[in-house]
């Protein structure tokens, strides 16, 4: 084993796991998963950034399987919604500090 | 029509005031003062002894005597406490007074105690009671006010005959007009719970439910209907709303954000960002639990309501206009909020009240208006815009109190609308309810509600079936239908293994339809969802959780039993919940698990956030030639590569190599591959794309790069830059001029060196080599 080994930690990543391999192999025939970025981990398991749950869920539900889930999703435009967020922030700040310029121009205004 | 009325002593003890009992009272209970007062009111010398006062106040003459000088509302005053006996509490006979509809009668009150044909008695225990100091502090209503035994019975024979119009009209026929029940809403929540829980209901960008989205929820919804007279039969629940649904209509939008402000504040849903999402837990909790433990749920998500005003919500309905008010449909306002003081006060109000019988709604807003006159409007000032109180009162009955299943409305047949508290409504408010024997237990195990087909349709006959049963049947079916007091449900795949999602067994699925079902559950129906449950167990999903990897598997055991230990609680309880997926890899079931990033720090780690910003993976060793590490790549770069690159033959499994595919790019990226192959290198490259690569990439996919070598060239260059661009305006130099070099300099056209010479030579400027 190489000495500079280290850990490799990827958040934010939904896992769906399978009772053994051949259950594994059985799934991703009957489903398609062609457009989603998944990786194989061992013999039952494929992980995804969690963001891409949902298409996997819904693959899944097309062919009548509505495994148990754990945990909150993640919705597919989570960054679309965080942009979204960031943005509002931006304006709300930007807002505020107008106020702010125009309250103390008042006030300069009326002390002079 | 004359109302027969009922008996409304409540809270009365003990007759009129006898003449023994004001005798033992001016022993004991009354000052001296008192009876001075009492003996000269009455007529007698104030000095006279206990007995002859207390005699002179029982005397028929007098009575009668002094009964022929008081007012007409004095007199109903007086009736009032003779109908109940001849004594009641102060405040209960202002009460009943509003109640029927007298309005404000305090200085009625005042004079009757100031005349003391109506008498303050001490209270139990109480010595030296003073009555004149009693009227001086106005806390004469805090007291029994007794009549003594000839005005009661000179009184008792025209109770029933005074009043006002009110008096007549507060029994007999009574046409419903609005009505829904506390079940109905039950069924209403658990349905938009149930549904939320499947999907979430979507919010514009000002909080207000997107109309398609709500449109899914609100077609299972049963409305409270509204009759009119002519019509009675529109009174009774006509089920689900399916096609009739519209949300234009301003009264369905409302009653729809008034189910969904109620189901926020029982915990049943939750607003995250732009949508509403349901909760499991909190309807559980609330669907499971027994008939009195919801009713005072209920009751504190109504008084707590704060994405819903009652006050709006009236207005809306009176504008009949259509549903635009942006700020109340919106689940970012809390329009609500600032009413919640006197949302409680007025339901204090109907609890105090007790008007289980017809009451004039009029009556019934006097009474919130008078019983306690300063405090809606303190409770109200804050309210924007201003409401008045009288308003507001009109507003909870009509919009909130009826659709929270509390009070029904109806029409006397003289035409005056009247209301009253449902025997649920009655519960809901806290109120001491004789309860019937022979009623139904509500929580009681209801057999033979349902019958399951063998089409997998159960057929739920909601009136016997506990609310348990109808939450259960949400659990693993879907509702089809809902007409009458007939719900459908139809089991399926997605709704069973639903169920099963949330914990359920096959084996209590079958035990619950078993145990309510009329006829036993069909054999093919208890198979498959058995199978279902089978089929169920082969997968798990988890939605965001953290995958840990490391090339040496018992360093991997170390680093798990470091996150294990760091999530360890003070006393050594272990909720540490990972799984194995290879020797290399384990999952760990938590989206931030403690410990993690101090393990990052310590082992130099390697952090790949997919929620954050992935760090660069890939290294250009060659044009179009790509090598990544595939234990430090992420997952997203791993798969793009495979769709947009060729693997080489040479990698290793730390080394691994691609050429990058053109035709492969064209098609990941059709639209605009430059952009595409441009965006994704830069984001994954250390300093970006190389300029080599964009070269290459640019000359590939965009149009082949021209390049022009020039020999034996004239360059002329200028000062500065203004100069330059002086001097390439002057016409006589524009046919010389080759292409402009930079700012400052420019080709020169090969054979036109001698005109340049003399051009520049007019022009004054000198030349240097």
């Amino acid at each position: 084993m190489a000495s500079d080994a280290k850990p490799i930690i990827h958040r934010g990543v939904a896992l769906m796991i399978c009772e053994n391999a051949a259950i594994l192999e059985e799934t991703l025939i009957s489903i398609d998963l062609s457009g989603l970025d998944i990786q194989r981990i061992g013999g039952r398991a494929i992980v995804a950034p969690a963001y891409q749950l949902q298409p996997i869920r819904r693959a899944l539900q097309e062919r009548g399987m509505f495994p148990k889930l754990i945990g909150d999703i993640i919705q597919p435009d989570y960054f679309e919604q965080q942009d979204a967020l960031a943005q509002a922030e931006r304006l709300a700040a930007a807002a505020g500090e107008e106020t702010s310029e125009s309250s103390q121009t008042d006030s300069t205004e009326e002390s002079a | 029509m004359r109302g027969q009325r009922t008996d409304r002593s409540r809270g009365t003890v003990g007759g009129p005031l006898e003449t023994d009992e004001l005798q033992r009272l001016f022993e004991r209970g009354y000052s001296l003062s008192s009876k001075r007062f009492l003996a000269e009111t009455w007529g007698v010398a104030p000095e006279s002894e206990y007995d002859v006062v207390a005699a002179q106040v029982n005397k028929p003459a007098i009575s009668k005597k002094r009964l022929a000088k008081v007012d007409k509302l004095e007199r109903v005053t007086m009736s009032q406490v003779a109908a109940s006996g001849g004594r009641m509490r102060g405040e209960n006979l202002r009460r009943d007074l509003l109640l029927r509809g007298f309005g404000d009668t305090d200085p009625v009150l005042r004079a009757l105690v100031e005349q003391l044909l109506l008498i303050p008695l001490p209270n139990p225990g109480e010595s030296e009671l003073d009555i004149e100091t009693l009227l001086e502090m106005d806390s004469f209503l805090q007291r029994d006010l007794a009549l003594p035994v000839p005005l009661k019975e000179l009184l008792s024979d025209e109770a029933e005959m005074l009043g006002p119009e009110a008096i007549d009209a507060w029994s007999g026929d009574i046409q419903l007009l609005q009505t829904t029940s506390i079940d109905i809403l039950e069924l209403n929540l658990l349905h938009l719970a149930s549904q939320l829980q499947q999907e979430t209901l979507r919010l514009n960008i000002d909080g207000t439910p997107n109309r398609r989205s709500l449109a899914r929820f609100g077609r299972g919804i049963s409305f409270p209907r509204t009759a009119s007279p002519d019509d009675p039969a529109a009174s009774q629940q006509a089920g689900e709303a399916g096609d009739s649904l519209d949300l234009n209509d301003v009264f369905q939008l409302d009653y729809l954000t008034f189910l969904l402000a109620l189901s926020l504040e029982l915990g049943f849903v939750v607003t995250r960002d732009q949508s509403v999402a349901g909760l499991l837990e909190g309807t559980e909790a609330f669907f499971l639990a027994d008939v009195s433990a919801r009713n005072r749920l209920l009751s504190a998500a109504f008084r707590g309501l704060q994405f819903w005003s009652e006050t709006e919500s009236l207005s809306l309905a009176r504008a009949g206009g259509p549903a635009d008010s942006e700020r109340h449909f919106s689940q970012f306002e809390p329009t609500g909020e600032p009413l919640i003081g006197a949302r409680g006060y007025v339901l204090s109000v109907l609890k105090r009240a007790r008007v289980t019988q017809w009451t004039p709604v009029k009556a019934m807003i006097d009474l919130c208006a008078q019983l306690d006159k300063n405090y809606l409007p303190r409770a109200l000032n804050k309210v924007e815009p201003p409401v008045e109180a009288r308003r507001y009162i009109d507003a909870v009955l009509r919009h909130g109190l009826i659709w929270l299943g509390v009070i029904e409305f109806g029409l006397s047949d003289d035409q005056v609308e009247m209301m009253r508290v449902t025997p649920r409504g009655a519960q809901l408010l806290g109120m001491k309810v004789d309860v019937d024997p022979d009623a139904l237990d509500p929580n009681a195990q209801q057999d033979g509600c349902m019958v399951v087909q063998p089409n997998f349709e159960v057929m739920l006959f909601l009136d016997p079936a506990p609310l348990e049963v109808v939450y259960r049947l949400y659990e693993v079916g879907q509702r089809a239908k809902l007409s009458e007091r007939v719900a459908n449900f139809h089991l399926s795949a997605e709704s069973v293994q639903r169920g099963l999602g949330m914990g359920l067994t096959a084996d209590a699925i079958i035990n619950t339809l078993s145990t309510y079902s009329h006829a036993p559950v069909p054999d093919s129906v208890a198979f498959q969802i058995r199978d279902w449950e089978r089929v169920h167990r082969k997968l798990q999903l988890f939605a965001n959780g953290v995958l840990l990897r490391h090339p040496d598997p018992d360093k991997l055991d170390l680093l798990l039993g470091q996150l294990r230990h760091a999530q360890r609680d003070d006393q050594g309880n272990d909720t540490f919940e990972s799984y194995r997926l290879g020797p290399e890899s384990a999952f760990l079931a938590c989206d931030n698990p403690p410990g993690l990033e101090k393990l990052v720090d310590q082992q130099d780690g390697l952090l790949i956030d997919y929620l954050g910003e992935i760090p660069p993976s890939l290294y250009f060793v060659d044009i179009l030639e790509v090598m990544i590490d595939p234990l430090e790549t992420d997952i997203v770069t791993l798969s793009e590569l495979d769709k947009i690159a060729d693997r080489l033959d040479d990698s290793t499994p730390r080394q691994r190599f691609y050429e990058l595919n053109i035709d492969k790019i064209r098609e990941r990226w059709p639209e605009n591959p430059l952009k595409g192959v441009e965006a994704f290198f830069d984001a994954r490259t250390d300093g970006g794309l190389p300029p080599a690569q964009a070269l290459k990439f640019r000359g590939l996919l965009d149009k082949p790069l021209e390049a022009i070598i020039s020999r034996e060239v004239t360059v002329v260059v200028l000062e500065n830059a203004q100069i330059a661009d002086r001097f390439v305006e002057i016409p006589e130099c524009q046919p010389l001029i080759e292409r402009r070099l930079g700012e400052t300099a420019f080709a020169i056209k090969r054979g036109h060196e001698e005109e340049l010479n003399e051009l520049l030579e007019e022009l004054g400027i000198i030349l240097s080599e």
